[in-house]
């Protein structure tokens, strides 16, 4: 299998190297086309494969017969026994060349058209509805693993495979942006697809700002910097089984929207509170953001 | 199909919360895994394939394992020869590799490799066995998704309010039709449907009275469920008398309400006219 994946594909650059492995963006021989070959590997046990690879990889393989315009495609999977300990997966996916932070930064000075940000959101949400129908949180939505392809169509990448490597990043000294994380992540509670939501919010904001919502430097500070803008939660909707007490942070009232993001109009900014909100149960989902009155004026106003 | 109705099939089955995916599930169930018998029997023979799945068939009610897994193993096994080339030698051990995959995707507790490879008497060793889940996995390129035609069967079961005998003995002739190398032609949706079919009629010859022959479910035409029945009564008419006979055994208990033992099934004229050359 190893020598077919070298033989098909022609790496070209590499992307980038995570915990988990090397993206290399490469060409595919045979069709000409640049694909991004990524490399995960996992532990081998006594009973081979772990069970959660390879039900995940299966369930990848399945979303692909759907083919969801707002999903990155995932054209070949193949599995390669490194040492009777470890396996290699290489997963084969479609290569764009722009990530939304890349199409933010290049966009000109008074930054995006208002229905272009109504756009994006759309086709962003519509990706991760379909991944959440499908019992799959996402964990890492950052502007750099949602790709735009040239002609602005939105598709999500470096979903789903999280749970695999996830184990080992703890043990090596990668350093993953705590930006986009939802405060039940950073208070290390239990956490299901309203993490997702979380990340969507400030990737919202940061539509209109063109630079990152809150940029903590560790969990506290990150969290810190939340509260400064949606105020201390509520003793009730503070988790009960973190190490990190409410009552370590100081008590400050929330902050009106047009402070962080002055180019958001009320309906927007409403849109961007439900998101923010504190309580996982109480945020919104990606199915109702949908529905959001905000998303639904297609054109309306701004010509 | 009205979808009130269909959404009652869903509820008489155990899928209440779905409701609202009634659609949606029934695409699935019907959605085709179809091979070409020839593809699957390059370097084996049918009576090859169905000595393995025999022994599955074993093994799979031996460990207690969920209905699914036995048609996922079965589905994966036929997969797998479609693809590459199987030697006869390690037919059994493709047949294990499969099960065992079958096993991480439907099971919540996994079979120990070491307990499987005791059930083929030493034949295969456990790293056999894990090196035969990487060629599996590899060949098939993950693709193991499957819509096992149990749920199409219990929901047509449902639709048409059919009572624990027509179920049971339809499942025994749909798991029969795992043995049969010519089935692999069929799609699993028209197996379940024909499977379903045959035992209504199966049935009402038992009980005597005459009447119109049960209507085909809804979905298909008379013509292809009677293209499948042939195949099933075949194998329904051998299935006591010669080996394998594990499909057999397993429906005989009663817990499956004897459904293999039926003297209707020997005695059926339906079975018999359907079954000639």
């Amino acid at each position: 299998m190893a020598k077919e994946v070298r033989a098909q594909y022609e790496p070209v650059a590499e992307i980038g190297v995570g915990a988990y492995g090397t993206v290399y963006k490469a060409r595919d021989l045979q069709s000409g086309k640049f694909v991004a070959l990524k490399n995960v590997r996992v532990q081998t046990t006594e009973n081979g494969l772990p069970l959660s690879t390879v039900r995940e990889v299966a369930l990848l393989k399945r979303l692909e017969h759907f083919d969801h315009p707002n999903i990155v495609r995932l054209m070949d999977v193949c599995a390669t026994a490194r040492t009777e300990r470890e396996t290699k997966v290489t997963l084969v996916f479609e290569h764009v060349d722009q990530d939304l932070k890349t199409y933010l930064d290049k966009a000109p000075a008074p930054g995006l058209p208002l229905n272009t940000i109504k756009d994006l959101m759309r086709q962003f949400l519509r990706g991760l509805d379909f991944l959440h129908s499908n019992c799959i949180v996402h964990r890492d939505l950052k502007p750099e693993n949602i790709l735009v392809t040239s002609n602005g169509q939105v598709k999500l990448a470096d979903f789903g495979l999280a749970r695999i490597y996830s184990c080992q990043m703890a043990l090596t000294p990668v350093v993953v942006t705590l930006w986009y994380r939802a405060p039940e992540v950073l208070l290390q509670s239990t956490y299901a697809t309203p993490v997702d939501m979380w990340s969507v919010g400030c990737i919202f904001a940061e539509m209109f700002r063109r630079k990152p919502l809150f940029c903590g430097n560790s969990e506290a500070d990150q969290l810190g910097k939340i509260f400064d803008m949606i105020g201390l939660p509520v003793e009730d909707d503070w988790p009960l089984d973190v190490a990190l007490p409410r009552c370590a942070f100081t008590a400050r009232p929330p902050q009106p929207v047009e402070g962080f993001v002055p180019e958001m109009e009320p309906l927007g900014a409403q849109l961007l509170l439900e998101m923010l909100t504190f309580n996982p149960y109480k945020r919104i989902s990606a199915y109702n953001a949908l529905q959001h009155l905000y998303l639904q004026d297609r054109g309306a106003g701004e010509g | 199909m009205p979808a009130e109705e269909l959404a009652q099939a869903l509820v008489s089955v155990g899928m209440a919360p779905e409701h609202d995916y009634a659609g949606d599930i029934f695409a699935l169930a019907m959605s085709s895994y179809v091979f070409r018998s020839w593809d699957v029997l390059r370097t084996v023979t049918a009576e090859m394939r169905a000595l393995v799945v025999d022994w599955l068939v074993q093994v799979h009610e031996y460990l207690g394992l969920a209905d699914e897994t036995l048609y996922l193993a079965v589905h994966l096994m036929n997969a797998y020869m479609a693809v590459a080339r199987v030697r006869v030698p390690t037919l059994q051990l493709l047949g294990l590799a499969c099960l065992f995959v079958a096993c991480k995707v439907e099971e919540s507790a996994l079979p120990q490799p070491a307990e499987l490879c005791f059930l083929t008497a030493g034949a295969f060793s456990r790293r056999e066995l894990l090196r035969m889940e990487r060629k599996l996995l590899g060949h098939l390129r993950f693709e193991l998704h499957y819509t096992s035609p149990l749920l199409l069967l219990r929901l047509l079961a449902a639709l048409d309010r059919c009572g624990p005998e027509v179920s049971q003995l339809a499942t025994y002739f749909l798991e029969l039709s795992l043995l049969e190398a010519e089935c692999v032609g069929f799609e699993p949706a028209l197996l379940a449907a024909a499977a379903l079919c045959l035992a209504q009629r199966v049935l009402q010859e038992e009980e005597g009275p005459r009447g119109a022959p049960p209507a085909p479910p809804a979905l298909y035409r008379e013509e292809e469920v009677s293209a499948v029945h042939p195949a099933l009564a075949r194998a329904a008419l051998r299935a006591g008398t010669a080996s394998p006979r594990a499909v057999f055994r397993k429906y005989a208990r009663p817990r499956r309400l004897g459904a293999s033992a039926r003297p209707a099934i020997a005695r059926s004229a339906y079975l018999a006219r359907a079954a000639a050359p």
